[in-house]
């Protein structure tokens, strides 16, 4: 008997994903320009998204001083929308990409499922995030390694 | 707690956010062999996390081909609880080949299919240690 959860149907087409996607892009673009202000050294990579089984979305930008993640791992600004009991679930939160480590997490958010509760939420979230600048660049400062996996638990 | 065939956990645990960074190997630190251990991408079966720590939670069950779990040889030398995500060829044996292309899309904006399959095996997403 499988006990894995279904994939839900959020109530929002793959077209309004898209938007919702843009718009945290956005926000996260004002993010970056704040932390480039702040920290020139930074580097911001391109804006990425992912989906599964039990999300439907997490819209996320990655900071570093390097353009390699091996010796410290990337700073995650995100934003995930997952199911919730009657709607959908938003979290906005900033913090390490490998460790897990979170280093700025906004109050949940719990919205219908419909575009516009979405959008609206996530531009609310999104000009949170968006002043968020110092606690990346603290973040980075930090060089935080990655996990070793082969040496320890996770 | 469930098991698999194999007698691992089913669900396994990766520390880190919802980035296809996280469930991508690294060249190198991931695709190499080492002592009682097979490359690929690392899991553990027991959730340890520092306070403010988030992880992800797997279940191994559902990677599909040519995904497969595969647990340390402690005997052998590997790490207790450390579990391999990789891809296995029709012998039941780690597709090296196959790895060293799938850890060398991470950092690149066309995801490898293989970590799309693992993120398709995500039941729990944000985990906390309990308090």
């Amino acid at each position: 008997m499988s006990t894995a959860p279904a994939v839900q149907n959020s109530g929002l087409t793959p077209a309004d994903w898209d938007q919702v996607h843009s718009q945290v892009q956005a926000a996260l673009d004002v993010l970056a320009q704040r932390v480039r202000v702040r920290c020139p050294a930074a580097i911001v990579r391109p804006g990425g998204r992912t989906a599964g089984r039990v999300w439907f979305l997490s819209s996320y930008r990655e900071f570093n001083l390097t353009e390699d993640d091996t010796e410290a791992e990337d700073v995650v600004a995100a934003m995930t929308f997952s199911p919730a009991a009657d709607g959908i679930r938003i979290l906005a939160d900033i913090g390490g990409a490998a460790t897990g480590l979170t280093d700025y997490e906004a109050p949940e958010r719990f919205v219908p499922a419909n575009l516009a509760a979405v959008l609206a939420a996530a531009r609310e979230l999104g000009e949170e995030l968006g002043r968020q600048d110092e606690v990346v660049v603290n973040a980075l400062s930090e060089r935080r390694p990655p996990p070793d996996y082969h040496k320890e638990r996770a | 707690m469930m098991a698999t065939a194999q007698g691992i956990s089913r669900l396994v645990y990766r520390r880190g956010r919802l980035t296809e960074k996280t469930f991508t190997p690294r060249l190198g630190s991931d695709t190499v062999w080492r002592p009682g251990q097979a490359p690929g991408l690392s899991t553990s079966e027991t959730l340890s996390l520092r306070r403010g720590e988030i992880a992800q939670v797997i279940d191994v069950a559902l990677l599909q081909p040519p995904l497969r779990a595969i647990p340390d040889d402690v005997a052998a030398g590997g790490t207790p609880g450390h579990v391999s995500i990789t891809p296995v060829d029709g012998a039941g044996g780690v597709d090296q080949q196959l790895l060293d292309e799938w850890a060398a899309t991470r950092g690149h904006s066309a995801a490898h299919p293989l970590t799309g399959k693992v993120m398709q095996a995500v039941v729990q997403i944000n985990v906390r240690q309990a308090p």
